[in-house]
């Protein structure tokens, strides 16, 4: 008896220690959040790792770091902005939607506040207009260093300094101001049903209240998902900010499909698009990994345009990191070129981090 | 002795397919277009220039010199996607930046044994002067010989093209189908073209081509499939274009990762 009693103590010390050494060689490779939930033959590891877009490579990287471990099965949790997204088995990256059991484990043993890290995120801001006679190439093009805060699970806040670097674009000086700057709040109501909220200053000069809903299961081909918002003008100049009533509604919905080939998905997007126009959008998206590439077409009640986007990974990712800092280049730089550079036709704007729809269709 | 020749000239060509990059950034010889398919450079840009007797442009005008910028993304093993800008320096406070064209290129027919490889390409209508526009159909086969690498190409220009009119509001509305050669510049591209392309080293090669315009002699080196630099010669004149190109894969894991993956 005495025996079995020793046996199991040390069995379950032996667990801890694999679980805190899980922990601890994981969050020294900049993984955030790391909750390891040991069952009798698997081990269940929640993670998130901001600097990787792609969260294939966040696994990939795990599985380098912890090696090889026979005798456990391992299962990979990974989160996007503080909310777990699913189950894959580390050995096959097999998707399974998440357990009430382990929902409820992150519930308990989620803390945001502790347990990331101060970021420091390089990431550019370029919009360019090709096309005026007078001058061809109007390019702004400021540097956003900004950071992310969890202060509550699934809460957010946002917020930098806008380095400007040159403006041929448009009437702002160049001055340093603050970064778009918003509250952010993402949750999951339902398996594989996603809701986030934000609010606050955006990209594009946009500012006011955002809200996306999406459903997306990693294993079926088949999403869906709505934007919508109630948005106005802003611009900082430097004796102040100037803004428009927050009385711009857009509401799109969209249904995806991954085809299954080479990693090609299709979207279909239509209704009222940021500048009130309604109408149509159908995007080609491929994904690299790292990178997404995309081709577009629209028409709108107010003219049609093609064009492309793409997405990436800025290099080279991680400068520094300690225990409590890390300095990186952004996950995810998105542009969009229109071929129509005169109507404004089906635009849609960014808010400063991925969109629903794009984070997860990484998954 | 010329044995020994052959032998070093025929191990230094790769085993690989020999492709060389155009003037707008597709794989092709000088001015025409080919069938490679860069399956490992997802991304390519390319910068050319094309000396003002023989533009595209066609008018007797030495404002007529023309840039090319072009960046190519390769969507899947099947389909690739371009972007080019005509970019006419000496006009731009008249044009702007210039002519934009996409078009995609897709690939019908792996090169097998006895089967030529076979790529159609088509460009976007929407262009009220569809100067650059070509629509085509082309075929290779190389030949692996003992004295290097020989591609031969052929392929036949659509001689009709999709103009939009000017002042209609509804896109689709607008589209009329024009003869080329009842517009500008329309002899290029327009019916049967046809090239030759030689590698008798890994690193470069001479080419030979007919563009349905000209014919067009040049020759490339490059660096490894990633850099590329061309220049070519018009009807045997004093005029010469350039071109400077360089691919990218797209599909490279992050570097913590790969660095990870190097120590491990």
């Amino acid at each position: 008896m005495r025996s079995i009693i020793i046996s199991t103590i040390l069995l379950c010390s032996g667990l801890h220690i694999f679980g805190q050494e899980i922990e601890s060689k994981l969050f020294a490779s900049g993984f955030e959040n790391v909750i390891v939930r040991e069952e009798k033959d698997s081990t269940f590891v929640f993670f998130e790792h901001r600097e990787f877009r792609d969260p294939y490579a966040s696994m990939e990287y795990a599985n380098l770091i912890l090696g090889d471990r026979n005798n456990q099965e391992l299962i990979w949790i990974p989160q996007f902005h503080n909310v777990p997204i699913g189950h894959y088995s580390a050995k096959y990256f097999h998707f399974k939607s998440l357990t009430g059991e382990n929902k409820e484990y992150f519930k308990k043993h989620n803390k945001p506040l502790n347990n990331y890290r101060f970021h420091f995120r390089f990431h550019p801001d370029v919009a360019a207009r090709f096309g005026f006679y007078s001058n061809p190439f109007e390019v702004k093009f400021n540097m956003v260093l900004d950071s992310r805060i969890y202060l509550l699970p699934g809460f957010s806040i946002q917020t930098g300094v806008r380095i400007p670097i040159v403006n041929s674009l448009d009437s702002q000086e160049n001055y340093l101001s603050p970064a778009p700057s918003m509250l952010h709040y993402m949750f999951s109501p339902m398996e594989n049903h996603y809701l986030a909220i934000s609010t606050g200053t955006f990209y594009y000069d946009r500012y006011g209240l955002d809200f996306q809903y999406r459903y997306q299961k990693p294993d079926r081909r088949f999403s869906f998902g709505l934007e919508s918002g109630l948005t106005g003008f802003y611009r900082f100049y430097r004796d102040g900010y100037r803004t428009s009533d927050m009385d711009n509604i857009y509401a799109v919905g969209d249904v995806a499909y991954q085809t299954g080939i080479e990693r090609l998905s299709l979207r279909l997007s239509a209704g009222r698009f940021l500048f009130e126009d309604y109408g149509i959008r159908i995007d080609l998206i491929k994904q690299f990994g790292s990178v997404d590439l995309g081709l577009y077409a629209s028409q709108t009640d107010i003219g049609s345009t093609a064009g492309f986007q793409f997405a990436f990974q800025l290099f080279p990712g991680k400068i520094f990191r300690t225990k409590r800092v890390e300095v990186r280049t952004t996950e995810a730089f998105r542009w969009e070129y229109s071929y129509n550079s005169f109507e404004p036709v089906a635009k849609k704007f960014r808010i400063g981090m991925e969109r629903l729809a794009d984070a997860l269709r990484q998954f | 002795m010329l044995k020994k020749l052959f032998f070093i000239l025929a191990f230094y060509v790769s085993s690989g397919a020999t492709s060389q990059i155009n003037f707008m950034g597709k794989p092709g010889l000088m001015m025409t277009p080919g069938t490679a398919w860069e399956e490992d450079y997802h991304l390519g840009s390319n910068f050319a220039v094309i000396p003002w007797e023989y533009s595209l442009f066609e008018s007797s005008s030495e404002l007529n010199t023309t840039q090319f910028y072009s960046v190519r993304a390769g969507f899947s093993s099947f389909m690739e996607v371009n972007l080019s800008i005509a970019h006419r320096p000496k006009m731009a406070d008249r044009i702007g930046v210039g002519d934009r064209q996409l078009d995609f290129r897709f690939r019908l027919l792996k090169e097998k044994k006895y089967q030529p490889a076979v790529v159609i390409g088509l460009s976007v209508p929407g262009s009220t002067s569809p100067v650059m526009h070509h629509d085509y159909l082309v075929l290779s086969k190389s030949f692996k010989t003992r004295l290097g690498f020989l591609k031969a190409n052929l392929g036949y220009g659509s001689p009709l093209v999709v103009r939009k009119l000017p002042g209609k509001d509804n896109f689709f509305n607008s589209l009329h189908l024009d003869r080329k050669e009842d517009l500008r510049s329309g002899n290029y591209l327009n019916g049967f073209f046809g090239g030759l392309g030689y590698m008798p080293v890994s690193f470069g090669g001479l080419m030979l081509e007919y563009d349905t315009r000209t014919l067009n002699i040049g020759g490339f080196l490059k660096i490894k499939d990633r850099f590329y630099a061309h220049i070519f010669n018009f009807e045997a004149s004093s005029s010469w274009g350039i071109s400077f190109s360089a691919q990218f894969p797209l599909d490279r894991k992050p570097k913590s990762l790969r660095d990870a993956k190097h120590n491990n």
